[in-house]
């Protein structure tokens, strides 16, 4: 028989808890979660697809637009930051020879419920990262059927911010331009206006569009043949437990993490790492979620480790079942629409490499 | 990431030629790549590099743009700029040929001039050449035509933009927008030789690169005019000058280092002489070749024009008699520019001929205020009836909008011509209502 929230409440309430929550706030005990917080894992499947990412990020790459998608908790936002890394290291000679020049820029793409000032918020967002100066009193000049004539009161329309945006971009020679949480875009227009939007930005600039969000994102390319052509989806997977090579990696993320915990005493997590993987989806950063909630609750208790803290981390079973749904109907959706996945098969594929061997080895 | 440049990092245009951008026209495209007003970008680029002290005063230069010459704040611009962008800028004022040149009649001052073929043909309308800043330069090189003041616009009335819609870009009419001046349709006009050559000369001057300029200084153009002088006019410097159409001692006082030639002098001794400009800067004398036959006429291209000493009273009388016919009588300035004679000397020696003049000219004058005055009235009459049969209220303001005749404090004909129609309206609705009461 299973115990009650109440009851597991109780019996961890039975520990050495101490009277009052503030007194575990201790600066160290902060700092402590807050490295454990901090913590970042490079984990295959991440790795995996950061490589196949790399090559679409040449300038001469005809794939504009690429979708970087995932399960929720997944890991997307860690992917983010490790990418905003890797390209601004491979990016770091040129800021260094040029000062003129910003050829990364990140930028969140916010639902604040204000859907018609989204992209007006988007494209204001870019250009604070394109460090566009006299952003508060711009003036812009409409040329039409041979006039130029000044519009002094359409500093904030839209039109008038995506021209500044391609200008800057332009100018400032960005090479790259991720929008981190994409699938808000959604909410800002309908979906053929979003990627017509991106799509004439990335002509005109030459500028790689990296798009992260969840399943949802690629819906905006589904029905538009043109705009597909120039998109590439790429899916962070998540870890399955009936493949060997995924537990294996998924032990390898448990042992980092656990490696990091914060407290002194420190279960022995890799020990139950199927486990976790079971319980977490196999997505790492559900795990992580997991574990720092378990962190917490040992920290408050003194840093005295209870199994029962491990089970109240522990997404509720309708909760759980509400994610792996979503999941598996979001890989359901992009399913055959993932960078590589393509017309032939293995056994036609070895018989094309077979037929392209040179002929004179 | 390290620190960025404040603006983008924007190559000056078809620098070490000709053709090479000047400083405003540099500030103009840079706010038109910002959406900025040139103000604002100025205003932007003083909050990050401040200029202490005084001295640096961007209202007036935003509205004059006295910013070519050898000025002070062309300079501290120029430096400002520079950090901001990381592009150097220096070709883009004539600055680095203020020792060699006195800082008057060097760079245009409020009025801007363009080739009208040039913005014609151009791709990019905010590219503005420092060659048309020149004061002395009046024709293009390039295309052979007489440049046009940039504040003629073609286009009607009703087209021209509000003061606060109009562009500021050296290839467009601020008065409509007009991209290239297209408002304008007259053909361009050919210029004369003369000031082609000018062009050409002070344009090879403008292309000079640094590594060029190097040796360039007050002594090797004072060398350089030595050496023209020995050369051409057998050291003699009186005939070099007169020769120009100078003074008789200018050449001299250059020669020894006691005065420093203008540009439009020195380009004018350079042409009658068919020297090298640039060569001469540098210290030498280098003939450009046997053009000689190309001037017909003694060229005339400094302000200062000597031709008056051919002249005697009895012409100079007798031309002011003849302007004081003419149907349209000229300002006594004006005829003493035509004859190279300073106003002053004319009004001494000649007071009774300046008199008629002048009453001539006044008289005229006169006749064209009244003819406008009565226009203006006719014009507000006509708006009156209309806004009166419409049933409209006439006022001020809407018998200016209706008439489309504005009545601004500098134009006292119309001024006048609104306050008597407004007299006569009211007297007249004055009149209805006593009839009515009546």
């Amino acid at each position: 028989m299973t115990k009650t929230n109440r009851e597991i409440t109780k019996s961890a309430g039975e520990h050495t808890r101490p009277n009052s929550w503030v007194d575990v706030l201790s600066q160290d005990v902060l700092d402590q979660q807050l490295g454990f917080f901090e913590t970042r894992v490079k984990h295959p499947a991440m790795d995996r697809l950061l490589d196949d990412l790399m090559p679409l990020l040449t300038p001469h790459s005809e794939s504009n637009i690429i979708l970087l998608v995932g399960a929720t908790g997944v890991g997307k936002s860690t992917l983010t930051r490790v990418l905003l890394k890797t390209l601004f290291e491979r990016f770091s000679t040129l800021v260094q020879d040029d000062q003129t020049v910003i050829p990364l820029v990140a930028v969140e793409a916010y639902a604040n419920g204000d859907n018609r000032h989204g992209f007006a918020t988007l494209y204001e967002d870019m250009l604070d990262e394109l460090m566009e100066p006299g952003q508060e009193k711009k003036a812009y000049v409409e040329v039409r059927d041979g006039r130029m004539v000044n519009r002094p009161h359409a500093r904030r329309t839209v039109p008038a911010l995506r021209k500044a945006v391609k200008q800057a971009v332009e100018l400032r020679k960005t090479r790259v331009c991720v929008i981190d949480e994409a699938a808000h875009l959604m909410r800002f227009g309908k979906d053929t206006a979003v990627m017509d939007t991106l799509k004439s930005l990335s002509n005109t600039a030459n500028v790689k569009w990296v798009l992260v969000g969840s399943f949802d994102l690629y819906d905006l390319v589904a029905e538009h043949g043109q705009i597909a052509r120039r998109t590439a989806v790429l899916n962070l997977e998540r870890y399955h437990l009936d493949d060997k090579e995924d537990c294996a990696a998924f032990k390898e993320v448990v042992r980092k993490l656990q490696a990091k915990w914060p407290c002194a005493e420190v279960p022995n997590f890799v020990a139950i790492s199927d486990a976790l993987l079971e319980v977490s989806l196999g997505c790492v950063g559900l795990l992580k979620s997991l574990m720092l909630d378990a962190s917490a609750m040992q920290l408050r208790n003194g840093g005295k480790w209870d199994p029962i803290f491990l089970r109240k981390a522990v997404k509720a079973n309708k909760l759980r079942e509400l994610i792996r749904k979503e999941i598996e109907a979001g890989e359901a959706k992009v399913r055959d629409a993932l960078h590589g996945d393509c017309l032939w098969d293995e056994k036609t594929l070895a018989e094309l490499s077979r037929r392209m061997e040179p002929a004179n080895v | 990431m390290s620190e960025r440049t404040l603006f983008y990092g924007l190559p000056l245009a078809c620098d070490g030629s000709a053709e090479v951008e000047s400083l405003r026209s540099y500030v103009e495209r840079l706010s038109y790549a910002h959406n900025l007003r040139p103000r604002r970008l100025v205003e932007v680029l003083l909050e990050r590099y401040p200029v202490h002290g005084i001295g640096f005063d961007y209202a007036t230069l935003l509205r004059h743009w006295d910013v070519h010459g050898s000025g002070k704040s062309g300079t501290q611009l120029t430096e400002r700029l520079e950090k901001a962008t990381l592009t150097p800028l220096g070709h883009s004022t004539l600055h680095r040929f203020a020792g060699l040149f006195p800082a008057a009649h060097f760079a245009r001052y409020r009025d801007t001039a363009y080739c009208p073929e040039c913005v014609a043909e151009t791709e990019d309308p905010t590219h503005g050449r420092l060659l048309w800043e020149v004061q002395c330069v009046t024709a293009c090189p390039k295309h052979r035509v007489l440049l046009r003041a940039a504040a003629e616009c073609g286009a009607p009335k009703e087209e021209r933009l509000p003061v606060n819609r109009r562009p500021a870009f050296r290839s467009v009419c601020s008065a409509c927008g007009s991209i290239g001046f297209r408002c304008l349709t007259d053909a361009a006009i050919p210029a004369p030789i003369e000031a082609v050559r000018v062009a050409e000369h002070v344009g090879k001057m403008l292309a000079l690169s640094d590594a060029q300029c190097a040796g360039i200084n007050l002594a090797s153009l004072q060398a350089g005019i030595g050496e023209l002088v020995r050369e051409v006019y057998g050291s003699r410097v009186a005939n070099a000058a007169v020769d120009a159409g100078l003074s008789r001692g200018s050449v001299s006082t250059w020669v020894r280092g006691v005065n420093r030639p203008s540009l439009s002098q020195l380009v004018q001794l350079c042409l009658r002489a068919n020297a090298e400009l640039v060569a001469l800067l540098a210290g030498r004398y280098e003939r450009v070749g046997d053009n000689e036959d190309e001037f017909g006429v003694q060229a005339k291209l400094t302000d200062r024009s000597y031709v008056r000493v051919v002249m005697s009273d009895h012409d100079i009388l007798a031309t002011l008699d003849e302007a004081a016919k003419e149907t349209d009588a000229p300002t006594v300035q004006t005829v003493c520019a035509r004859i190279g004679l300073n106003p002053r000397v004319a009004r001494a020696k000649f007071p009774v001929a300046v008199g008629r003049l002048v009453a001539r000219c006044t008289e005229r004058r006169v006749a064209e205020w009244n003819q406008r005055h009565e226009d203006a009235v006719v014009a507000y009459t006509k708006a009156a009836a209309a806004l009166q049969e419409r049933g409209a209220t006439v006022g001020a303001k809407a018998l200016q909008r209706e008439a489309r005749l504005v009545a601004f404090s500098q134009n006292p004909a119309r001024v006048r011509a609104l306050d008597s129609v407004l007299k006569k309206v009211a007297e007249g609705a004055e009149r209805v209502q006593g009839d009515t009461y009546g």
